[in-house]
This record gives C-alpha cells, structure tokens and sequence, in this order.
C-alpha cells in the first residue's frame, strides 16, 4: 500500500463504501482513488487541448492514470499534478503520432459533441466555437509548441515548472513559449479574418 | 500606425477569448466516476499484464526480440529434450528421483487435461503456493497422471538456474494455454495473472500477454480486448504475434 496520500484529501471523504469495495476487488491503492477525482478532470483537458481527439480522449485519461497506479510509490507528495501532466504530455504525443497515420477525424463531430456538452443558451454555443477555433489553433502548431502554450496559457503553470515537467532548460521553454505565441497569433488573426468575411451579409 | 492599435486590441482580444473559452472545459457530468469505474474493472483484467509490460528490462528486451525468441525456444527445447533422454537412459528406479520439479511441473501440466480445479484457478490471490506435490512417473498414463494437481510455480522452488526458470515460466504459461484452447477463458485470465504475479519480470511476458488478449476475445470482452491489444502494440510492434493482435481488436 503506498503511503502517499493526497493533501488536503482526507481518506474517509476520498473513498466511500462502493469505491472502497472497488479498490479491495482489484487490490488497488485507496489513494490512487483520491488521486483520480483529483486530478482526472483537468488531465481529459489538458489532453483535449493537447490535441487528443474526443474518442480517444477517455482511453488516453485512463493510460495516464494507469502509469500512476504503477509508479504511485514514486509520486512526492505536493507534485502530483506535475507527475501527471508530465504523463499526459507523453501520452498525448504518442496518441497524436498514432493519429498522423489513420484517417482524418471529424471535427464537426467533435464539434456537435461540444455542442451536446453545453447545451441551450447562445453563449455557451458561443463558447463550444471559440473552443474549435482554439482547438484549430492549436492544431497548427507542433506538439513542442503547443504543449508549452497549453501549460502556460491554460494551465496557468510558470515556466519553471513547465522546464520541470518537460525536463528542458528555462530558456528552452522562453524560447518555445515565445514562438508558440507568434504561431498562435498568426494562425487566430487568420481565423478572426475568416470569421470577419462570414459574418458579411 | 494609430489606426492599427485598436485592430491590435481587438486581436489580443480574440485571443484571449479563444484561451478563456477553453477554462471551463471539463469532462461531462459523471464522466470522472464513470472513468474510475471503468479504470478499477479494467484493472482487475489488465493490471498484471501492463504492470508486466512496462517493467524495465534490460537486456530482456533484447531477448523479447524475434530472433532472440527462437533462439530461447530452441535452448528450451534442446534443455527440455537432453532431460528426457538423460532421465530414459537411466535405470527405472532412479528415474523419479533424477526429476527436478520445474521440469515435472512443465511436464504435468503440458500433459494435463483442461480441468480448472486440477489448475487450482479458485485460489485466492496471494495465497501461498502449496508445496510442490509428488512428482508423477513417467510411465504413468496421462489420464492417471492428470488427476494429480500440478506443481505449484514458484520462485522460492528449487532450481538456481536461468533454464529451470524458464521452464517454470513455461509451465505457468503452457497452464494457461490448456484453459484457453477448451474455452476455460476465465481460467486462462487468472493464469496469466497469476504467472504476471510470480515473474514480474518474466521473460514470456510479451507471450502471456498474447494468450490474455486472445482470452479476453474469446470471452466476448471486445472494449477491453481492444485496449489491451492496443497496449500490446504499442509496446511490441514488431512482434510475431501482432498480425493476430490486430485480428483480434477488430
């Protein structure tokens, strides 16, 4: 059993009769139960925003999670988040190179699926746009670049911890956010003239 | 240049919403409990096997390699077969004795039919293995020598050498394929965990894990055959078996 255990996450409040059944069934460490409903929201994102397809998304969330549960012993405690975000970045790289060779996926589809997400008022449609706009950016830039974009930008992380994270120097990071953003800002400026010319009548 | 500031703004702008509209992206209700759920029953097929997959392992994995494989078969082979005849040239009476008892637990097991209580399946997970039992007489017929319960693998058992665990490996696996080909399935997946738990390191991981998939679409389990596959080929894409994984995850 390991003894790491998740602060401010008490283990009676982490783990009810069900999971805890669960958790015995499969001789799985009760944290890693804690370590899931921490983390496993802001992971499926990370690896959408990483460019993770919709249908892939909920087997990529459980491949990071499955390192975790194999190397739990090694996670420090108050670095958990880092650890994850670390596998999530090796994993969507290697769920992006799997993705280069099969056929193109359906973006309207993810869409409509964002779309079912956040249904009814305008403003959320509004919001699943500005989300495939996003996810179009993105999907313009190289992996290097867009996960350093991803962890600064929206994941709020600064550069040290995403130089920690990704094991490269500070100044690679600099360097990486600093092109990261003008490739962004290329590509959003030609989208908001794209979506300028639409909206003409 | 004036004119272009308030453009300039509007474009920050842009940007800004596009990164503001990704903050509140989450997965949708329940789908965290519904991922746990899925992660522990997954867990009780797949844990061993994954757990086994990505263990360091040196120069295993040259040994893991095609070429390297046959080579291992043959050793196993030529080991296996120098046994017998060295056990067939002494006289009867000392033949019992001269067994050593992974070589017994590869040849009663081989010989063994599909029974799951013979396999001792409903064992629970981390009892101590029985000590080892008798070891069968090789003239005894296979039906009579099939009642016995096959010898327990374990690392503690006899047998220093790299060839004598090997052979257990064999056995635990061979074990597990003699479930799997009279449709044993379930039988076959505690086999597999079960040779997972006693090698973790073990060097026919990669052929364990071939016998799980396939046990896993015998039994119908097609989302969870699928990921293993795909874990599979992930970790060994240029192994033997990956035509046949393929097949499977369609």
């Amino acid at each position: 059993m390991s003894s790491y255990s998740l602060p401010g996450v008490s283990r009676a409040a982490a783990h009810d009769a069900s999971s805890s059944e669960l958790a015995e069934a499969v001789a799985m460490p009760l944290d890693l139960r804690a370590l899931f409903e921490a983390h496993h929201a802001s992971i499926w994102r990370l690896l959408r925003r990483l460019g993770v397809p919709i249908a892939q998304l909920d087997d990529a969330a459980q491949e990071v999670f499955w390192v975790a549960a194999r190397k739990l012993e090694q996670i420090e405690a108050g670095k958990q988040h880092a650890f994850l975000y670390g596998v999530a970045l090796r994993v969507a790289a290697n769920e992006l190179r799997r993705q280069a060779s099969a056929p193109p996926r359906g973006a309207v589809e993810d869409l409509e699926r964002l779309v079912d997400d956040a249904p009814t008022p305008e403003e959320q449609l509004e919001q699943a746009r500005a989300r495939q706009l996003l996810d179009a950016a993105l999907d313009g830039l190289p992996l290097e670049l867009r996960a350093v974009l991803v962890l600064f930008e929206l994941e709020g992380l600064d550069v040290r911890s995403i130089a920690e994270i990704e094991g490269i120097p500070i100044g690679t990071v600099g360097s990486r956010l600093r092109r990261a953003r003008e490739e962004f800002s290329a590509i959003a400026r030609r989208q908001r003239a794209r979506s300028a010319v639409q909206r003409k009548p | 240049m004036t004119g272009h500031e308030p453009d300039e703004r509007a474009q920050i702008d842009f940007e800004r919403s596009l990164f503001e509209s990704a903050r509140g992206d989450a997965p949708p209700p329940g789908a965290t409990e519904r991922a746990w759920r899925r992660f522990t029953a997954d867990a009780a097929w797949l844990a061993p096997i994954a757990a086994a997959a990505s263990a360091p392992r040196g120069w295993f994995d040259w040994f893991d390699s095609a070429a390297a494989r046959a080579t291992k078969w043959t050793l196993i082979g030529a080991i296996g077969g120098g046994s017998l005849v060295a056990v067939w040239l002494r006289p009867q009476a000392a033949r019992e004795p001269a067994l050593a008892p992974a070589s017994v637990a590869l040849e009663a097991t081989a010989a063994a039919p599909v029974d799951t209580a013979a396999l001792a399946l409903d064992a629970p997970a981390g009892t101590a293995p029985a000590p080892p039992s008798a070891p069968p007489a090789l003239d005894t017929p296979p039906a009579a020598r099939s009642r016995k319960p096959p010898a327990p693998v374990s690392r503690t058992s006899t047998g220093p050498g790299a060839e004598s665990l090997l052979a257990r490996e064999v056995a635990a696996l061979d074990a597990a394929r003699t479930a799997l080909a009279v449709g044993a399935n379930a039988s076959a997946l505690r086999q597999i965990e079960r040779y997972h738990r006693e090698f973790p390191q073990g060097e026919l991981s990669a052929d364990a894990d071939v016998v799980a998939i396939e046990a896993l679409a015998a039994e119908g389990q097609s989302a969870a055959t699928k990921r293993a596959a795909s874990r599979f080929l992930q970790r060994h894409p240029r192994d033997p078996h990956a035509a046949r994984i393929r097949e499977l995850a369609r």
